[in-house]
């Protein structure tokens, strides 16, 4: 009896050790095999820091962006694509002056007062650009097939909500009217409308 | 989860092949010696995942490397510690490759039956020096620029292969895009691919001929799992604690106060600029002792330095298996290894004192041209982070217009054989990279020209005739020297209590008026605008300036320098322009060239870009951080 157990706590000891070892062998194993990786986390997740970085600085919404004269979109409320150009900053590079996006720009009088509706061109099922349809008068996507009314309003079509419009501000600039549009991009293929940053 | 187990084993054979990798014999039980091939394949496989990941946002391109490094390094998240870690960790592997090559030839690893794995890991090797060769490009800054070129210019040097061999490297006949994303293809594609092909060989190879036991009585024998993979795993976390180390106390003279990432991590020098050389060009720390030897074999034609000595001693290294079949021959090894290391060791500090002593010359241009990378690299970072950002051109271009640094380039290069610019006395808030000093100076001191403490200056009858103004020129007895020692000095001393002061009240306001023509702000004048109307009044009614000199409506150019405007940006424009036009000092020019006479004329000494960096320079414009 006594012999057994005494057999058995020497036993015992090694088998502690044995499983301290392993124990350890798996912890540390464990901590060089994630090293890589955590020293690498940062900049995989980067852009989620960077989206909220300019999230905070724009907290006021997007910024108006000159379109063209006033006088350069006739008053007969037919849709016209215009170009949006502002800077950009991709990364390092910042470049002046460059087309970020389309939009129609459509303008109709009511008692003589100007009254302009801008729609951004992406479609908001999956962002392709809108074509208008002159024969049809309705916004077609060339894509998918999603249809839109002159006025942005959903006709038919996998888009689960109508174009994006743009908030639209006419400003006196030395005498002349000018269009000015706060340019934004919005989530594709949901219901409502929520901007991307 | 043993019975998911059992239906994964049952088809993939999983539990076979992890016992085979875990239970490997090792006669006379687990050691600490046996941990350096495990922290190698510990090293590669950091690599690799870190190099994947710096992938993500690395672009190899002559106008995007520096910069997407540049934005790794700074902006974004973590990224000098990514950068760091992959860069101390190639350096890392470097070490333990050469501390397991010796373990393997002290050992006699390298004899019958292993003599193929030992020729796998020389293979290896140099694999990994073609990594970090390869790798030191391309962050596109001038130190691995420079120090490439000129191991791309050794492949040159071989017989008949070399030029159009260098040609296929470089993708070209220069450097340019295809040179990165030649060597960005060899760094992440090509050379990875071969290392983890060569290396499976080498670790199945051991694993045929098991461990090369000195003392099988060591210890009972055991498995690899667990005791020596604690070992190996303990060993590897001794190399990431390294590793760390390196990258955060990498620059010791780093005040925490002052840390940016710019400082952690792996050092990031000035984008590559082919236009100018870069003095402090050297390879990394372990290619020392082979740009050392260049140097004594300089009495060879290159070749040999460059490739047929180390070549040589590659081939050595290659036979050793044959030569250690006998006992001697082993020992010949082991001391052929040991003198290797320990010259290649002695070249690396003779090297490395030649450069750092700070005695002679040449090690004196090299601090110098050292300390100027670093400020360039500073300064570079500190442009490509301000809000105007980095253009499409690239970063480079942002340095070649910045007056802070290229100013004293082209002052140098165009204006310091006559012109100094530098303070009188120690001025200790001067960055010492902004003084020019010239031996024997024969014009005025352009330090802060233009300025209210430069126009004091030149009012005072004391100073107007010494250096910093006319003294060293033909004008030392001229009208103007003449008219402040006389009309000012002379008058001064006979004037008597309140009318000297009175006087010397409108020496000063005169002053303020001609420094206010620069359009810059009066710093420390109280109440400017009234000084400025009363100082000009003083020019026109007290002093009649414009006896010679024409100031705004008043007098007529011709005679002397036009006060108007005076150390504007146009009036310097047009000076540096044609010093000799009526405007200026007409027939009575003296000695200065006109370096831009005739306008968008590209035989112009000085292009309009660079007079304008220079104009900037001169009157002290150019970016500063807010935080500064």
């Amino acid at each position: 009896m006594n012999e057994r157990g005494a057999a058995a706590t020497v036993d015992a000891t090694p088998e502690r050790r044995s499983f301290f070892v392993r124990f350890a062998a798996v912890v540390c194993g464990g901590l060089v095999a994630l090293f890589p990786f955590a020293a690498g986390l940062g900049v995989l997740v980067d852009p989620w820091q960077r989206s909220r970085r300019t999230k905070s600085a724009d907290a006021d919404g997007a910024k108006l962006v000159p379109i063209c004269p006033l006088a350069a979109l006739p008053a007969d409320g037919a849709p016209r694509a215009f170009p949006v150009v502002s800077d950009v900053s991709d990364a390092w590079t910042h470049i002046a002056n460059q087309r970020v996006g389309m939009i129609y720009m459509s303008r109709t009088d009511v008692d003589g007062k100007p009254t302009v509706l801008a729609l951004n061109a992406e479609c908001p099922h999956l962002g392709c650009f809108v074509d208008f349809n002159a024969a049809d008068q309705h916004f077609e996507c060339p894509c998918h097939k999603s249809a839109f009314a002159k006025d942005g309003e959903k006709l038919y079509g996998p888009s689960r909500r109508g174009l994006d419009s743009l908030p639209v501000k006419l400003e006196d600039n030395g005498g002349q009217q000018e269009i000015l549009v706060a340019f934004q991009k919005f989530q594709k293929g949901i219901a409502e409308r929520k901007p991307v940053e | 989860m043993n019975r998911f187990l059992d239906w994964l084993d049952h088809r993939t054979g999983i539990r076979e092949f992890t016992h085979a990798a875990l239970y490997e014999h090792i006669p006379g039980g687990p050691r600490w010696r046996y941990v350096w091939g495990s922290t190698l394949s510990f090293c590669f496989f950091v690599q690799v995942v870190t190099g994947l990941i710096l992938w993500t946002a690395y672009s190899p391109s002559a106008q995007t490397a520096w910069e997407s490094v540049f934005y790794i390094q700074n902006q974004m998240m973590a990224g000098w510690l990514l950068r760091g870690v992959h860069h101390f960790t190639a350096q890392m592997m470097v070490v333990l490759m050469a501390i397991h090559f010796v373990q393997v030839v002290v050992d006699g690893a390298y004899r019958a039956p292993r003599e193929i794995n030992f020729w796998l890991g020389l293979i290896l090797l140099q694999i990994v020096l073609g990594l970090a060769l390869t790798g030191y490009l391309l962050p596109w800054d001038q130190k691995g620029y420079w120090a490439t070129k000129v191991a791309t210019n050794m492949i040159a040097l071989l017989p008949v292969v070399g030029e159009p061999l260098q040609r296929l490297v470089v993708g070209g006949s220069d450097y340019g895009h295809h040179t990165l994303t030649r060597f960005f293809a060899l760094h992440a594609g090509v050379l990875p691919i071969l290392l983890a092909t060569f290396l499976t060989l080498h670790v199945l190879l051991f694993r045929r001929h098991g461990l090369t036991v000195r003392d099988p009585k060591h210890a009972p024998d055991t498995y690899f799992w667990p005791e020596q993979v604690l070992r190996d795993a303990v060993a590897c976390l001794g190399v990431t604690i390294v590793v760390l180390v390196l990258v955060l106390w990498h620059y010791p003279h780093t005040r925490p106060d002052l840390l940016t990432a710019q400082q952690l991590g792996a050092e990031l020098g000035a984008p590559a600029n082919p236009a100018e050389s870069y003095a402090a060009a050297r390879p990394e720390t372990y290619f020392l002792f082979l740009f050392q030897s260049l140097k004594y074999l300089e009495v060879f034609p290159p070749i040999v330095g460059a490739i047929i000595v180390p070549g040589m001693i590659m081939f050595s290294l290659f036979l050793m298996p044959f030569i250690g079949r006998w006992q001697l021959g082993h020992r010949f090894n082991i001391v052929w290894t040991f003198a290797l290391l320990v010259g290649a060791g002695v070249l690396t500090l003779l090297a490395w004192r030649e450069d750092h002593n700070g005695v002679t010359p040449e090690s004196q241009h090299y601090l110098a041209a050292v300390a100027s990378a670093e400020s360039e690299a500073e300064r570079a970072v500190t442009l490509a982070a301000s809000p105007q950002g980095i253009p499409p051109t690239g970063a480079l271009s942002l340095l070649r217009s910045d007056p802070k640094t290229q100013g004293p380039k082209l002052f140098r290069q165009h204006c310091a054989a006559c012109h100094s610019h530098a303070p009188d006395s120690k001025d200790e808030s001067a960055d010492l990279l902004q003084i020019i000093t010239v031996e024997k100076p024969s014009a005025s001191n352009l330090w802060k020209f233009g300025t209210l403490d430069w126009m004091r200056g030149i009012l005072e009858p004391a100073k107007i005739a010494g250096p910093h103004y006319f003294g060293n020129t033909k004008f030392k007895d001229g009208d103007m020297v003449k008219f402040v020692k006389e009309k000012i000095g002379d008058h001064l001393a006979e004037l008597k209590g309140d009318e000297q002061v009175q006087f010397k009240q409108s020496i000063e306001d005169a002053a303020i008026a001609v420094a206010a023509e620069s359009g810059r702000k009066l710093d420390g004048v109280t109440d400017a605008d009234k000084r400025i109307e009363v100082g000009r009044k003083a020019i026109v009614d007290v002093f009649a300036c414009i006896d010679c000199h024409k100031f705004r409506k008043e007098g007529d150019v011709g005679m002397a320098p036009d006060l108007t405007g005076y150390a504007s940006r146009e009036w310097l424009t047009a000076f540096l322009s044609n010093p000799a036009d009526e405007r200026f000092y007409r027939d009575t020019n003296d000695r200065m060239p006109a370096f831009a006479p005739h306008p968008n004329d590209p035989a112009n000494r000085l292009s309009p870009e660079d007079l304008a960096t220079l104009v900037s320079w001169l009157r002290g414009e150019w970016y500063e951080p807010a935080s500064k």
